[in-house]
């Protein structure tokens, strides 16, 4: 075996196979993404074929058991929370990135980075534990009816999405360079004026790409969301009432609609839908950066 | 205080604000968690009805499924990213294809949940089993894999490909003595977060691997892990202690999580300091 690497007769040899195994598993990942995303497609199709495409996709009437299966409603649901917690997570995402680079230096800066590290890697269902310990109660207290509502899912996912955001953000903002920074400090610009009209305008794609992938996590997050939104599906009871998104719906139905079912397509289309969304969403961001490297 | 820093204060409140939440979720957690903490908890079975049960299955679910999806995904994820970074020649058709795969990189759980769940399930007929988890688990993390390593590769300046090339060195030999070890601080790092994504899983897990465990370990018997298990004491749990089992299964799998991140964080630190060498002090330490 020895011989076989150390023996410059064998390099040409080692050099194939090495370039075929790369090759195989380039291939055979390729091969794999494409199967799941032509289940999906499929499943979804021949779904679409016995139920109207506009009906469907926009209609909210969602009675499995009469066989009504129209998703609008958890679409309209999902853009809801999703759109509350980056309300929320933006802005102090923000501050935190602009803290972060700005201003703490040594430990502070550290410390924050180490928090945000292990923060963004807690599992949801532990942020979902805490929407039913603190955040459900509170808004029982507050809003009246049970707490599980779509503003409850939408601050659990917000403070789920705050570390993704904050980190991406400050890698964002530190890719500025210094000189940059003393160019505008040495015309005059106090630090105010040195973040708004250089630092933000300057780093904004980097900040596109934190909002997207921030917003890509919160559309396709399953557990945070299903553990406090109540889960009802039959009409919309705004922000304080309970509904479901697209995700949660999936989990829920999975047992209501089993494989081979005549209806299991509808599971399919919605998860089409969520993957076409998201994949969109990020996949534009790699697009920008492929023409802002250019 | 000095004018003109009004934004940078109220950052700094934003950001006080911020790590105040995100702690207050590990305190709640860990008092609720701690309160009644009983070392019993990680070997005894658990239990549906009474109080009393343990997370000992769990926790060896967890840990093999995410090895062994680690295992499966790591490997195939590099190859394919040395392809991508070093074979491939940059055309409009490569260009989609990584595009394609940072998309895919933040493809939803459930999705990826889903598709194994009508593949191995319903086309296969595996069961609710470990093997059927860590299937989907792996190929959950494969795009990821791809996407971060081709970056970590990306890191690695041309010039040294070039001077690598120069020698006579083979691009085998290059990628393998080279590329590698000059990426394998950032390797290293990816590893410890993609395990700890991986280890909090539950969406995809629920309808892949079940609700509850075997009695002994084995590729084909249910595989609840630790997220799945928390999720299901939360919602759906009929014992009496759940509220607290709930948080010291929380608390069991956020120290793994971070556990993995920092021990991962330490040996790449490490390696990069190896690889510095001796003699070139603490500079380059600095971020």
């Amino acid at each position: 075996m020895k011989a076989f690497f150390s023996s410059p007769r064998t390099y040409p040899q080692i050099d194939r196979m090495w370039r075929q195994i790369v090759f195989a598993a380039a291939f055979s990942v390729l091969a794999l993404l494409t199967l799941m995303i032509l289940v999906l497609l499929f499943g979804a199709l021949s779904f679409l074929r016995h139920h109207g495409v506009i009906s469907t996709l926009l209609g909210r009437e969602w009675d499995p058991g009469r066989g009504q299966l129209q998703i609008g409603l958890f679409v309209v649901e999902s853009a809801v929370v999703a759109g509350l917690a980056m309300l929320v997570a933006v802005p102090f995402g923000l501050g935190v990135a602009i803290f972060g680079t700005q201003v703490a230096v040594g430990f502070e800066r550290h410390g924050l980075r180490w928090t945000l590290t292990i923060a963004s890697a807690v599992p949801s269902v532990a942020y979902g534990w805490w929407g039913l310990a603190v955040v459900v109660p509170g808004l029982r207290g507050l809003g009246g009816g049970s707490g599980y509502s779509l503003l409850a899912a939408g601050l659990v996912l917000a403070l789920m999405i705050l570390p993704t955001f904050s980190v991406l953000a400050m890698e964002a903002l530190s890719q500025v360079p210094e000189d940059w920074h003393q160019a505008s400090l040495a015309l005059g610009a106090n630090d105010d004026q040195n973040l708004v009209r250089l630092v933000l305008p300057a780093s904004l794609p980097g900040l596109r790409l934190a909002f997207l992938t921030a917003l890509a996590r919160a559309v396709g997050e399953t557990m945070a969301v299903q553990m406090v939104i109540g889960g009802t599906a039959a009409r919309f009871h705004g922000l304080f009432g309970p509904g479901a998104t697209l995700t949660t719906q999936i989990l829920t139905d999975m047992a209501i609609l089993p494989n081979g079912s005549s209806d299991h397509g509808v599971l399919d289309l919605m998860a089409m839908v969520l993957f076409v969304g998201v994949t969109a969403m990020t996949g534009w961001v790699g697009y920008g950066q492929g023409r802002a490297e250019k | 205080m000095s004018r003109g820093r009004t934004l940078h204060q109220i950052a700094a409140v934003a950001t006080l604000v911020a790590v105040a939440a995100l702690c207050w979720v590990l305190i709640a957690l860990a008092r609720d968690g701690l309160e009644h903490w009983h070392w019993w908890l990680l070997w005894r079975y658990p239990r549906e009805i009474q109080a009393g049960g343990g997370v000992g299955p769990e926790i060896v679910n967890t840990m093999t499924m995410v090895s062994l999806a680690e295992g499966f995904s790591l490997p195939l994820g590099w190859c394919a990213a040395v392809w991508l970074s070093e074979y491939v020649r940059p055309s409009p058709t490569v260009r989609w294809l990584e595009r394609l795969f940072i998309g895919l990189q933040s493809i939803p759980a459930i999705v990826v949940g889903l598709v194994a769940f009508q593949v191995l399930i319903g086309a296969l007929h595996w069961p609710l089993s470990v093997g059927t988890g860590t299937v989907a688990l792996a190929i959950l993390n494969l795009p990821q894999v791809v996407v971060f390593s081709r970056q970590a590769m990306a890191g690695v300046p041309q010039s040294l490909r070039e001077g690598s090339l120069a020698l006579g060195a083979t691009p085998f030999q290059t990628v393998w003595t080279m590329v590698l070890p000059a990426s394998l601080a950032s390797l290293v790092d990816q590893m410890g977060l993609s395990w700890a994504r991986l280890a909090g899983e539950a969406a995809l897990l629920i309808f892949t691997a079940g609700l509850n465990v075997g009695p002994h370990w084995g590729w084909f018997q249910p595989g609840e892990t630790l997220a799945v298990h928390l999720w299901s004491v939360r919602t759906e749990g009929l014992m009496p202690d759940r509220a607290s089992l709930a948080a010291e299964t929380g608390i069991l799998l956020i120290a793994m999580t971070a556990l993995a991140i920092v021990a991962a964080k330490l040996l790449s630190n490490r390696i990069t300091r190896r690889q510095r060498g001796p003699g070139r002090g603490r500079g380059g330490d600095r971020e």
